[in-house]
């Protein structure tokens, strides 16, 4: 099924007054409903419930480490490559950095 | 109500309540070491000097929205795939077009380069008719029929968001509409391992940096990030802040971190090993979406596009916007730094593609100093053969 021009058919209940604006929708707007239809039994519910309960006392058990200690880990990684970083320290004025390097820079 | 498979003692109700109180318990764990904000700890550290980051090279060749744009691991080709059907490979230092891919399909959502085969790309398939992710080698000889030699690698029940080739560059793994991601090898087309837990469409996948590593993490419409294990397929860090639907993630160049844009108008940083969020990049005069991001070589910049046309430059460290970029007339879809972190590339719906990187101001003194040595030995000279 091809569509002849690049119309895509909208159903009816999607259409909203952003709709009406944006020429172009993304597929996450159209192709399917924003929460997964459970159209399971009632069992199913309680295996899901059971399956979350296990993913919560899972996700509890993580060993974590204090945010001052993380942070300061990821300051210290930042600072030793931030002279690596051409977008931050720049390339020599007029260069293109795209051409191959004859020599090596010394910053 | 048929109650086999229950436990003693346990009801939908009793779940339900232990859920809550994991979910309570989860929360209290966390904040127990969120002891200090990450723009605190950042104090210290020397305010960015201004950015010198402007557009510097304008690609156009796309004659309809640009979806989305890739790098090549060679540091100098890009690719990048738009709603006209076409894939184009560019030479980013010629601006030369190398390859242009016609696809039989109007909506390739998503491509990229193949780490370590020099010339592949990885396209998706059509608006919701298709589903699949295909893989097809690119050569050089520009004659050979290319989109004959495409191969279904992946097969999922809705659209296909995103994909990756992992390091190994034999599998794919590929995030869906229908909530799941996936791991596929890519020569057989065989589905390795399938991951759940998203409860609504999944949009945007990374993998985690190092070259052992085997997490990935995932965001989706559920306003859900997640970390997972790739050869167990288990969920294993969910962060849920954000207050609308996450339209990419990105790990931070370390891989202890990572950042998330969202349609709710901010970015988020979170880190894997304290396990929460450590900054919210935001601002009250940005009102639009987020749809992409991405870190600088050294982690200090976050880039995000923006579906006010602009990309902001977000200082990580401190929380504060670093610039602004201007240039594209329409959304910005996606931003990419190049794998040597020379440049940024950003894709639009304005059908164009830009690059841009920075000067340094250093040399810029160099010069201006050196004119105005030449300038004052030339009035001096004057001054000299008029006095005489």
């Amino acid at each position: 099924l091809t569509p002849l021009f690049n119309v895509v058919l909208i159903p009816i209940h999607k259409i909203t007054k952003e709709t009406s604006f944006s020429p172009f929708f993304l597929p996450k707007d159209i192709f399917s409903p924003k929460t997964i239809t459970n159209n399971m039994t009632s069992n199913s519910n309680l295996s899901n419930m059971r399956r979350l309960v296990e993913q919560l006392k899972l996700e509890a058990s993580v060993e974590r480490i204090k945010v001052s200690q993380a942070a300061a880990e990821l300051q210290q990684y930042c600072l030793q490559n931030a002279g690596k970083d051409a977008l931050l320290v720049g390339v020599p004025t007029g260069s293109n950095p795209f051409r191959e390097p004859r020599s090596c820079a010394i910053v | 109500m048929a109650c086999q498979g229950l436990q003693k003692g346990e009801t939908l109700e009793s779940l339900k309540r232990e859920s809550e109180t994991l979910k309570k318990k989860l929360e209290e764990e966390r904040n127990k070491l969120n002891d200090v904000e990450l723009h605190q700890v950042a104090e210290k550290v020397e305010v960015l000097s201004a950015l010198s980051i402007k557009t510097r090279r304008v690609l156009k060749g796309h004659g309809n929205k640009v979806l989305c744009m890739d790098w090549c691991k060679d540091k100098r080709r890009m690719v990048s795939s738009s709603q006209d059907g076409k894939v184009i490979v560019w030479d980013a230092f010629t601006l030369n077009k190398e390859h242009g891919v016609p696809l039989p399909c109007t909506w390739v959502l998503a491509c990229a380069y193949a780490p370590l085969r020099s010339l592949c790309l990885i396209m998706n398939g059509y608006l919701g008719l298709d589903n699949k992710c295909s893989v097809i080698p690119l050569s050089l000889d520009k004659n050979e029929n290319l989109a004959a030699k495409k191969k279904s690698v992946a097969m999922h029940t809705n659209y296909v968001s995103g994909c990756s080739f992992t390091n190994s560059d034999m599998q794919l793994l590929t995030s869906s509409g229908d909530g799941t991601c996936a791991l596929w090898d890519v020569e057989s087309g065989q589905l390795l391992q399938s991951f759940h837990g998203h409860t609504a469409d999944v949009l945007s996948l990374d993998l985690a940096p190092s070259e052992t590593g085997n997490t990935f993490v995932s965001g989706g419409c559920d306003m859900k990030a997640n970390v997972w294990d790739m050869r167990s397929g288990q969920n294993i860090q969910s962060f849920e802040s954000h207050e609308s639907d996450i339209n990419c993630v990105k790990y931070y160049p370390s891989g202890d971190a990572f950042a998330s844009a969202s349609d709710d108008a901010t970015c988020r940083f979170y880190d894997l090993r304290a396990d929460r969020e450590v900054a919210v990049y935001q601002k009250d005069s940005i009102i639009f979406g987020a749809s992409t991001c991405d870190f600088s070589l050294s982690g200090r910049l976050l880039f995000a596009g923006y579906n006010d046309y602009t990309i902001n430059v977000w200082d990580v460290l401190k929380g504060t916007r670093a610039t602004i970029l201007f240039g594209h007339e329409n959304r910005v879809s996606r931003v990419r730094v190049s794998p040597d972190g020379t440049a940024l590339g950003s894709a639009s719906w304005d059908s164009t593609l830009r690059v841009s990187w920075s000067f340094s101001t250093g040399s810029n003194y160099i010069f201006r100093f050196i004119k105005l040595l030449f300038w004052v030995n030339s009035r001096l000279v004057l001054e000299f053969t008029v006095a005489f």
